[in-house]
C-alpha cells in the first residue's frame, strides 16, 4: 500500500528532522533554511486544507487523529511552552539554540508534528509581551501588518490561510532575527504572508 | 590535521547539501504538487441519487453499464455501480506504477509532479463534467473507497480522467519505460461494405492493466436535458468510473474513436481528450460539428480522432480523421472509401512535423498502417467480422508469420478493446476479453441487442488460452532472468522459443546468456529475421551482431 498522503502531511515534521540531521553533519545555522521554511509553507497550507478542504481533511483526520480536541489541545501547549521558557530564563535556553542548530530544528519538528501552526502563533505573541531576549522592536510592526491582511483576507473562504499568514509572520519574528538577520527575516515574514494571502484570494 | 580537517568539512558539507538536495526533490516538491493538486469537490446538495433507470448487468464476459439522468446523478450512478472496477483499475494502475518506478520515494515524486502539473486540471471542465466527476467519486467513497491514503478521490478520479493525454507524453519520457502505443481503427464507406453500409471499427491498446479488458465497461447513456443544448443518447465502451470516452457512438449514428498521435506542438495541461470527446458524442449530430468542436478543444496532447457516420449527407464525406494537436488540427477524408488510421498523422499538413516523421520511423505504426491496407484491399466488400478478423490479425506485411506477440502486428494481444460498428444499422459489437480475441456482443445506444447476432470468437483463442496468456509474464521474467544473468536464464529462453518460436525476442534474449559465440552469431541471426518490431531494436540486434561476428573471426 502506497501511503502517499500521509507522507505529504509528515513532510514538515520530516523536514524538520532532517534539518537536525543536516545541522549535526554541518553545524551551521544557514544550512536549516532550506528544510524549515518549505516546512513551514507545507505546514500553512496543511491548516488551510484542514480547514477550507474538506475532502483532503478526511484522510488527513483518520490517519493522524488530528481532530478538534487534539488542536485545542496543542493550542494550549503554546502559553506552556512560554512559561517554561520564561521560568528557565529564556535567554539561556535562546543561546543554547543558538550555538547547536540541530536543537533549534528540533524544537522545530515538535512544533511542527504537534502544533501545526496555533502553537508558533502563540509562541509568538511571546515577543509582544516583552519577555527577555524574544523582545524585537519590528515584532509589533509585523503583527499590525499581520491584522492588516487579515482584514483585508476576511471575506474571502479561505480564512485558515490568513491565519496562517499570521503565525507565519509571528513565528518567524519570534524565531528568525536570532538566526539569520532582520532584514532576512522580515522579507521572510512577509514573502509568506504574501503567500499565505494569494492563496486565500485563489480559493475565494 | 589541517588538511583532514578540511577534508571532513568538505566531507560533512557535501552530505548536508546532499540531504538538502534529496529532501527538496523526494519530500518538498512532491508534497507542493499534492498540496496544490488537491481541490474542493464541487457542491453536490441537493444529493444525488440512484436513478431507477441505472443499472449495471453481466452480457456474456462484457460488463454493461446503463446511466440515466443528470450529470450528477448519472456520475454518482457510475461510481456506485462500477466501484468494484474501479477498485481492480486502481490496484492495477499502482501495481503497474510500481512496476515501471520501483522505488517509492520516485513514485512519491511523479505523483507530485503528476498533481503539481494537473492543479488547474479542473478548469479544463464544464460545469456538468465536474459535477459528474464529483458524483463518480462520491459514489466510490459510499461503496468505500480503498485507495484514499493515496490522494482524495475527487482529485485522484479527475486526475484519471486526464491518464489517456498524460500516459502519451510519458511514453518518450527517457527516465521512464511506459508502454508503447498501439491503438489501430479503419472504416469503410459503402462502396467497400457488402450490404452498402458504413463500418467501422477499432482495436484499443491499453497496458494499465488486465482489468481494462476483463472489466470492461459497455456504457448505454440516457442523458436528462440540461439547459437549451440537445442531448442525444449514445453508447461507448471505457472502463469503470469515466466520464469520458475513447470509442463510441450516439443515436445520430456518428462514431467518434481516439488513437494516441505525435507531433511538435505540446502543452503540460489541456482539456484531457476522453472528456472532449464524450462531449461530442453527447452533443454532435454529425461529422462537420464534431470536428469543429473537437477542433476548437484546448487539448494538450496529440490524437487520431477518427469520425464516421451512418448518415452522411450526399456527397459528404462517410468517415473522416481529425489529426489534432495543441493549437493545430487536419482533417484527413477518407480515399478509396476507406480510411486507415495508426499512431501518426498522414495530412501532408504534417509533413515537416519531426516528432511524428519519427514516429512513423521508429515506431510500430507504419508497420501496423501497411498490414491494414493490404487486408483492406484483399476484401472486395467488407462486413462487420471481416472487419474484426483484421483487428485480429497478427502477421507481418505480406501476410509474413511473426508468432505471436509481436508489437508490430495489428492485434499485439494486449489490446483492452476491440469494437466493431455498423453505424447505418446503428450497431456496436464489443469483443469478450481477451484482447479483443473473444464473441463479441451486440448493443446500441439503448442496451445489449442479442437478437442481431454475434461475431465469433477468433480462431487464435485456443492458442491464446493455450500458450498466449502467460506470454507477456514469462518474457518479462525471461527478460529479468538474461538481465541478472540467472541460472535458468536460458532454460527460460528456450522455453519461450519453443512456445513462440517466430517471436524475435527469445533469440536475442538468449545470445545474450548463450556461452557458445558460434550459436549467438546464429540466434542473432533469427532474431532479425523474425523482424523486430521496433526499429531500435533492430539496429541494436545489429550492431550486436557486428560485434559477435568480428570477435567470432
Amino acid at each position: 500500500m502506497d501511503l502517499h498522503l500521509p507522507l505529504v502531511v509528515a513532510t514538515p515534521t520530516l523536514l524538520c528532522l532532517l534539518a537536525a540531521g543536516a545541522a549535526l553533519l554541518w553545524p551551521r545555522r544557514s544550512v536549516l533554511w532550506p528544510f524549515l521554511l518549505p516546512a513551514w509553507g507545507l505546514d500553512l497550507c496543511f491548516l488551510g486544507l484542514l480547514q477550507s478542504r474538506a475532502e483532503l481533511a478526511g484522510p488527513v483526520l483518520v490517519w493522524f487523529r488530528i481532530d478538534l480536541l487534539g488542536l485545542v489541545w496543542t493550542a494550549l501547549a503554546g502559553p506552556v511552552v512560554a512559561v517554561v521558557l520564561w521560568r528557565r530564563r529564556a535567554a539561556s535556553a535562546v543561546v543554547v539554540l543558538r550555538e547547536r542548530p540541530w536543537r533549534l530544528a528540533l524544537l522545530h519538528a515538535l512544533v511542527v508534528a504537534f502544533g501545526l501552526v496555533p502553537v508558533p502563533l502563540l509562541l509568538a505573541a511571546v515577543p509582544l509581551l516583552g519577555i527577555g531576549p524574544f523582545r524585537w522592536r519590528f515584532a509589533p510592526v509585523l503583527f499590525a501588518a499581520a491584522l492588516l491582511a487579515a482584514g483585508v483576507a476576511w471575506p474571502f473562504p479561505g480564512f485558515a490561510d490568513v491565519v496562517g499568514a499570521l503565525g507565519a509572520v509571528l513565528f518567524t519574528a519570534a524565531c528568525t532575527p536570532r538566526t539569520v538577520g532582520r532584514w532576512p527575516a522580515s522579507s521572510l515574514a512577509l514573502a509568506w504572508a504574501a503567500f499565505c494571502l494569494w492563496r486565500a484570494v485563489l480559493a475565494g | 590535521m589541517t588538511v583532514l580537517r578540511a577534508i571532513g568539512a568538505t566531507v560533512r558539507c557535501a552530505a548536508a547539501s546532499l540531504l538538502i538536495g534529496a529532501a527538496w526533490l523526494f519530500l518538498v516538491v512532491p508534497g507542493f504538487g499534492f498540496v496544490r493538486g488537491s481541490r474542493p469537490r464541487p457542491d453536490l446538495s441537493p444529493a444525488p441519487r440512484l436513478q431507477p433507470d441505472s443499472r449495471i448487468q453481466r452480457v456474456g464476459a462484457i460488463w454493461h453499464c446503463h446511466l440515466a439522468g443528470s450529470a450528477r446523478d448519472r456520475g454518482y450512478a457510475c461510481g456506485r455501480l462500477t466501484a468494484p472496477m474501479m477498485e481492480a483499475h486502481e490496484g492495477e494502475l499502482f501495481a503497474t506504477l510500481r512496476e515501471l518506478v520501483p522505488w517509492f520515494l520516485v513514485r512519491h515524486a511523479i505523483l507530485g509532479l503528476v498533481n503539481l502539473n494537473n492543479r488547474n486540471l479542473d478548469s479544463y471542465f464544464l460545469p456538468d463534467e465536474l459535477e459528474a466527476v464529483a458524483g463518480i467519486a462520491r459514489g466510490y467513497q459510499d461503496a468505500g473507497d480503498p485507495n484514499a491514503n493515496v490522494a482524495p478521490a475527487y482529485g485522484r478520479i479527475l486526475g484519471y480522467h486526464a491518464l489517456h493525454d498524460t500516459s502519451q507524453y510519458l511514453i518518450d519520457n527517457p527516465l521512464i519505460t511506459a508502454p508503447m502505443v498501439g491503438c489501430s481503427a479503419v472504416a469503410v464507406g459503402p462502396l467497400r461494405s457488402a450490404d452498402g453500409h458504413v463500418l467501422v471499427g477499432r482495436l484499443f491498446d491499453f497496458e494499465g492493466g488486465r482489468s481494462f479488458d476483463f472489466d470492461k465497461v459497455v456504457y448505454t447513456v440516457a442523458p436528462a436535458e440540461e439547459g437549451p443544448q440537445r442531448r442525444l443518447r449514445h453508447v461507448h465502451v471505457a472502463w469503470g468510473g469515466m466520464h469520458g470516452a475513447v470509442t463510441g457512438a450516439n443515436e445520430a449514428g456518428l462514431w467518434i474513436s481516439v488513437n494516441a498521435g505525435v507531433s511538435d506542438h505540446f502543452a503540460y495541461g489541456g482539456r484531457p481528450l476522453v472528456v472532449a470527446v464524450l462531449r461530442a458524442l453527447e452533443t454532435c449530430a454529425s461529422i462537420d460539428e464534431a470536428v469543429a468542436q473537437l477542433a476548437a478543444q484546448p487539448v494538450f496532447v496529440s490524437e487520431s480522432v477518427l469520425l464516421a457516420t451512418g448518415k452522411a449527407a450526399a456527397g459528404a464525406p462517410s468517415a473522416v480523421c481529425l489529426e489534432l494537436a495543441p493549437g493545430h488540427h487536419h482533417v484527413r477524408v477518407l480515399e478509396d472509401d476507406r480510411i486507415v488510421v495508426t499512431n501518426h498523422f498522414e495530412h501532408p499538413g504534417w509533413n515537416d512535423d519531426v516528432a511524428n516523421a519519427n514516429r512513423r520511423r521508429e515506431g510500430t505504426t507504419t508497420a501496423r498502417n501497411r498490414r491494414l491496407h493490404e487486408l483492406l484491399d484483399a476484401v472486395p466488400r467488407h462486413t462487420p467480422t471481416s472487419i474484426a478478423t483484421m483487428l485480429r490479425d497478427r502477421a507481418d506485411t505480406g501476410g509474413g508469420d511473426l508468432g505471436f506477440g509481436n508489437r508490430a502486428a495489428v492485434n499485439a494481444w494486449i489490446g483492452a478493446h476491440l469494437v466493431v460498428a455498423d453505424l447505418t444499422a446503428g450497431v456496436l459489437w464489443v469483443a469478450e476479453p481477451r484482447h479483443g480475441l473473444g464473441t463479441m456482443r451486440a448493443f446500441d445506444v439503448h442496451g445489449p441487442r442479442p437478437d442481431l447476432g454475434e461475431i465469433g470468437p477468433s480462431v487464435d483463442r485456443e492458442l491464446y488460452d493455450a500458450v498466449g496468456a502467460t506470454w507477456s509474464e514469462r518474457l518479462s521474467a525471461a527478460r529479468r532472468a538474461v538481465a541478472t544473468r540467472a541460472v535458468d536464464a536460458a532454460a527460460r529462453c528456450r522455453a519461450l522459443i519453443e512456445a513462440n518460436p517466430r517471436h524475435y525476442e527469445p533469440y536475442a534474449l538468449l545470445a545474450v546468456v548463450t556461452a557458445d559465440r558460434a550459436e549467438a552469431v546464429d540466434l542473432l541471426q533469427k532474431a532479425l529475421e523474425r523482424r523486430p518490431a521496433y526499429a531500435a531494436e533492430r539496429r541494436e540486434l545489429e550492431a550486436r551482431l557486428a560485434t559477435s561476428t568480428g570477435s567470432k573471426r
